[in-house]
């Protein structure tokens, strides 16, 4: 038995010594898996961290033009500055002017939202072209969707004016 | 040559010199392994090393994206997106007095216009319905035809249901409009 000892102890040391090498791989290809997910992962973000960057950059130097884009926009505020816009317009151009209507439109947006003002107004066919033309170069950001003349018995055009106007979301996203 | 010793004592001698071999052969292979190990710490701490450093690197980038998403530049950037947009498609382009002069311009004095309806399907773009009564079918056709002929108003034609009667005509032309383009 004891001309076996040597063999028996070298299978045992063969055994431990395989099984080390063995871990040695398998926690440097582990290293290497997880430099090469990190390197792909740090790939991705650093490209976002830069754009992110430039965005906070961009954001940073126009405050001054986003503070003028927004003075277009209408806020919660302004929907009775936005009533006496039109009736003040009506009064410069000649034009009888009644409002109908101010509704809150829901859009797909996801920071505005449409104010729709129905009016009415009444006056001469050429009373009524200057008030629609003001009505359409307001400095506020809209557009009419619709609008209506018809003639009545005493030549006195009747009109109906359906105006979007473009407001920030009441409630932030 | 004569072997002297008993077949038992050869047998034994025979083992022995087998079992010393292979033992010899199994004692290599360890050593290799072994020497097979060291060779391969220095590549082991470097890649651990490696490995810390770069989950370490990721981590400080994906803290940094987090900071600047905390801090609103994202929904910054997309309100102006948005914004900018929206002031491109509702800039009052003066579209209603242009297509009144347009239209007004054109009525013959045998037809008189007793409605203008314009339904805007964007910015300086949509369609519009002019309602009225024609003294004549021709004075109606006559009209179709002016209105043609401009160059902002498309697909403007008499319907043929307007002309059944050939004095009197309620009539009714709708018609598009495109003062953007034109």
């Amino acid at each position: 038995m004891k001309k076996f000892t040597p063999l028996v102890l070298g299978c045992i040391c063969l055994v431990v010594t395989i099984g080390l090498f063995l871990f040695i791989n398998v926690r440097i290809s582990g290293f290497v898996t997880t430099i090469a997910k990190a390197k792909e992962g740090s790939f991705s973000t650093d490209t976002r961290d830069q754009a992110l960057k430039r965005a906070d950059i961009l954001i940073a130097e126009t405050a001054l033009n986003r503070a003028e884009l927004a003075t277009f926009i209408v806020s919660d505020s302004d929907s009775v500055r936005l009533i006496d816009t039109i009736e003040a317009t009506a009064k410069r151009e000649r034009v009888t002017a009644t409002i109908g209507s101010v509704t809150v439109v829901p859009t797909e947006w996801t920071y505005h939202e449409l104010v729709r003002v129905v009016f009415s107004a009444r006056g001469s066919l050429t009373a009524m072209t200057r008030f629609a033309s003001a009505i359409e170069t307001l400095p506020e950001a809209s557009r009419l969707a619709n609008v209506s003349f018809e003639i009545s018995d005493a030549n006195i055009w009747f009109a109906t004016f359906t105006v979007d106007f473009i407001k920030e979301k009441s409630s932030k996203p | 040559m004569v072997n002297l010793l008993s077949t038992k004592d050869q047998m034994k001698l025979r083992a022995r010199y087998y079992v010393g071999i292979l033992s010899s052969f199994i004692f290599v292979l360890v050593g290799v392994c072994v020497l097979g190990t060291a060779l391969l710490m220095p590549s082991y701490f470097l890649a651990e090393a490696e490995a810390k450093a770069s989950v370490r690197a990721l981590e400080a980038s994906q803290e940094s994206v987090e900071l600047y998403q905390s801090s609103g530049v994202v929904q910054q950037v997309s309100l102006l997106k948005e914004r900018l947009m929206l002031l491109k498609e509702y800039n009052g382009i003066q579209t209603t007095p242009r297509a009144l002069a347009e239209l007004t311009t054109r009525v013959p004095s045998d037809v008189q216009v007793n409605s203008i309806a314009l339904v805007f399907t964007g910015s300086g773009v949509g369609t519009i319905t002019v309602s009225g009564k024609a003294k004549t079918r021709t004075a109606l056709i006559n009209f179709g035809k002016q209105i043609e002929v401009v160059r902002v108003f498309k697909g403007a034609s008499v319907p043929i249901s307007n002309l059944v009667n050939e004095t009197n005509i309620d009539f009714s032309i709708p018609f598009s409009f495109d003062v953007k383009t034109q």
